[in-house]
């Protein structure tokens, strides 16, 4: 029954008719809107690691890789790619040569890392295959001199599919050997969405390894895929070492890329512990708004007192009175965070053409005072040179329930002190006062 | 053979303590109240009037003695406890009418019984049927900027009974009303006091009323005397 008193004190102490109930209304704002940016970043994050994870997975690291002698010759990297591809729980395994040259045609050229594979690669590699879209032009690798060219590249060197180009790689025994260029025939254009890769990439077949990169300025290795690359690799990579036969070095994709994950992790949570600062500020003020209350109510305290009302229920009716403000304010916050999340792409896109309308506007102004004077540049909130092409978002349900259940408990906790207030007042200290 | 009272104050004294000085507002005060009967309780304003009555209703602790309500020492309560007492054993009619603003009359009436563990259909149903004897059947809905004095008054009154309160407190219950509703709120008062077999001390100044109570005492210069 008295529980019940509570709760009816504090939902009368949220709708107030006295006007105290603006406080409870500015904190469930402050709340909302703390929790926008929190929701955004965890969202906007989680997606951008898990797109950027996937593609290095896919099209970078492999989920293992089996580095071999560079001498090894390709038959040889073949028929152990075909003992590794029957280790159980391994879903492709893919010999590979990697080398550095250069690309050249009249206009441009631009040093790249070679990675010659099977011309059967997007047949073998299904993950290969899902994060790889063909721009122009077709995949085919089954000719010595074909190439898949990125995007990027592929701009920067002013070439498209079918056009001819050279290749420049060193070539020989001896140290820096002799230069060999081999003319070649862009026979695709590609991206995979993740700047970063695309941006020195090319692909070419094993054949093309033969006649333009030398194995002592190379690296042969098996890229494997596994049914499970985010569970235990440990064992599969032994599994792989023994399937491998001799001196292989097998390595799983965290390894490779611990520094480039420990970086996001860091990143991350950096991002999210001052976002979490902005809520803990945000459930500061509910404090503040249940004080203010407990200050103007002093004499409602008073006569509760008076009536009966003991110490724990009028604690009680203060603390449900910041867990419901925390839990309103949660509410809309998610709501809203998650709404700009799933549509940040736009966001981000409508905001730019917003400043970059301004500044065009600018522009023109400024050319009529000064003609001379050069147009004011682009405004890009988001450059995607570094990152992924678009924002890629994932909702992770735990991750928004746990921000907003760690806020109701901040604005609970923040309802502590004032609650606390509230049941020591004196009820005859305050009736003496009216 | 002899009954034991209801109250039963012995040797009290409140003492405030204001920087250096001290001021003796009560000083072995004595007091023996029947079960049923009603006393009043008169006296200058300052006299320490209040302060007696918050100390029986254990809104305030003593300097020393003891007020026993029933086999109840008040003064040795826990705060807990304390609460307890005053919300079961207790009802307190002020001078001003102290009804929360955000609540409507019948729900002023009746929160006090929310405290006990009354059904919330029962305690409406008693809230209604005291609004009705103070004759606000009609307002049972209004907020308390709604009501005149005297119906505030009113519902204090009602409030007061909602859990049948061994003692009824009253502190100048028509201090604040002018003579026609003063009126009407004493006679109220009196008549269901009577009705339900309530005990009751009422401090007042005002002579008239004093006068309807059993039996009438004197507070001055924190000496309580039989008038």
């Amino acid at each position: 029954m008295s529980a019940r008193l509570a709760f009816f004190l504090s939902s009368r102490m949220l709708r107030g008719r006295d006007g105290t109930s603006r406080y409870l209304r500015g904190s469930v704002l402050g709340i909302a809107l703390s929790l926008v940016p929190l929701i955004v970043v965890i969202e906007v994050s989680t997606g951008m690691i898990e797109g950027i994870t996937a593609r290095l997975l896919e099209v970078g690291t492999y989920h293992l890789q089996c580095s071999l002698p560079s001498s090894t010759s390709t038959e040889e990297m073949q028929r152990r790619a075909q003992s590794i591809a029957s280790v159980p729980g391994v879903v492709a395994a893919v010999p590979e040569r990697q080398g550095t040259g250069l690309l050249v045609t009249r206009r441009a050229a631009a040093g790249v890392s070679i990675r010659c594979v099977p011309s059967d690669v997007f047949a073998v590699d299904a993950g290969f295959r899902s994060h790889i879209t063909l721009r122009s032009g077709t995949a085919d690798l089954s000719r010595a001199d074909s190439i898949l060219v990125s995007a990027a590249l592929a701009a920067s060197l002013h070439v498209t599919a079918g056009d001819a180009i050279s290749l420049l790689t060193t070539f020989g025994e001896n140290l820096g050997g002799a230069p060999r260029l081999t003319p070649l025939i862009v026979s695709g254009v590609y991206e995979t969405g993740y700047q970063e890769l695309d941006k020195t990439l090319v692909y070419g077949s094993l054949a093309l390894a033969r006649r333009s990169l030398s194995p002592r300025g190379s690296r042969a290795l098996i890229g494997v895929k596994v049914k499970d690359p985010f569970g235990d690799l440990s064992r599969i990579a032994e599994a792989v070492s023994a399937a491998a036969g001799r001196d292989p070095r097998v390595a799983t994709w965290r390894e490779i890329e611990y520094p480039r994950l420990a970086s996001f992790r860091t990143t991350k949570a950096l991002l999210l512990f001052i976002m979490a600062l902005v809520v803990i500020v945000a459930s500061v003020n509910v404090s503040s708004s249940v004080l203010m209350i407990v200050f103007e109510r002093r004499n409602d305290i008073g006569i509760l007192k008076s009536v009966g009302v003991g110490e724990r229920f009028l604690s009680l009716s203060f603390l449900l009175t910041g867990f419901a403000t925390g839990v309103l304010g949660t509410a809309f916050g998610l709501a809203a965070g998650l709404l700009i999340s799933v549509n940040i792409n736009e966001v981000i896109a409508g905001l730019e053409w917003i400043v970059n309308e301004v500044l065009r506007g600018a522009s023109l102004i400024r050319s009529v005072f000064l003609p001379s004077a050069p147009a004011l540049g682009s405004f890009t909130i988001f450059n995607s040179a570094y990152y992924l092409t678009s924002i890629p978002i994932r909702i992770d349900a735990g991750d928004v329930l746990a921000a907003g259940a760690g806020t109701v408990l901040l604005c609970a906790l923040a309802s502590w002190v004032p609650a606390a207030r509230a049941s020591r007042t004196r009820p005859l200290s305050i009736l003496r006062k009216v | 053979m002899n009954e034991r009272a209801l109250v039963e104050v012995r040797s009290l004294s409140r003492r405030f303590q204001t920087g250096a000085e001290s001021l003796e507002v009560l000083s072995d005060v004595n007091l023996d109240v029947m079960a049923g009967s009603t006393v009043a309780v008169a006296g200058e304003s300052g006299c320490g009037k209040s302060t007696l009555l918050a100390l029986i209703g254990g809104l305030d602790r003593p300097t020393g003695g003891t007020v026993f309500v029933g086999e109840t020492d008040v003064t040795r309560l826990e705060e807990s406890a304390l609460s307890r007492y005053r919300s079961r054993d207790v009802g307190f009619i002020f001078q001003f009418h102290f009804l929360l603003k955000d609540f409507t009359a019948l729900e002023n009436v009746i929160i006090p019984g929310m405290l006990a563990s009354a059904s919330s259909r029962k305690l409406r149903e008693r809230g209604r049927q005291l609004l009705a004897e103070v004759g606000l059947e009609k307002r049972m809905s209004a907020w308390p900027v709604e009501l005149s004095g005297g119906e505030r008054q009113r519902v204090a009154v009602a409030r007061a009974l909602i859990n049948e309160p061994l003692l009824i407190l009253a502190d100048e219950p028509t201090g604040n009303l002018d003579e026609k509703n003063a009126d009407n709120v004493e006679d109220m008062l009196f008549s269901l006091v009577e009705k339900h077999s309530r005990t009751m001390i009422v401090v007042t100044h005002d002579v008239g009323l004093a006068r309807r109570a059993d039996r009438r005492f004197l507070l001055s210069g924190g000496v309580l005397k039989d008038s």
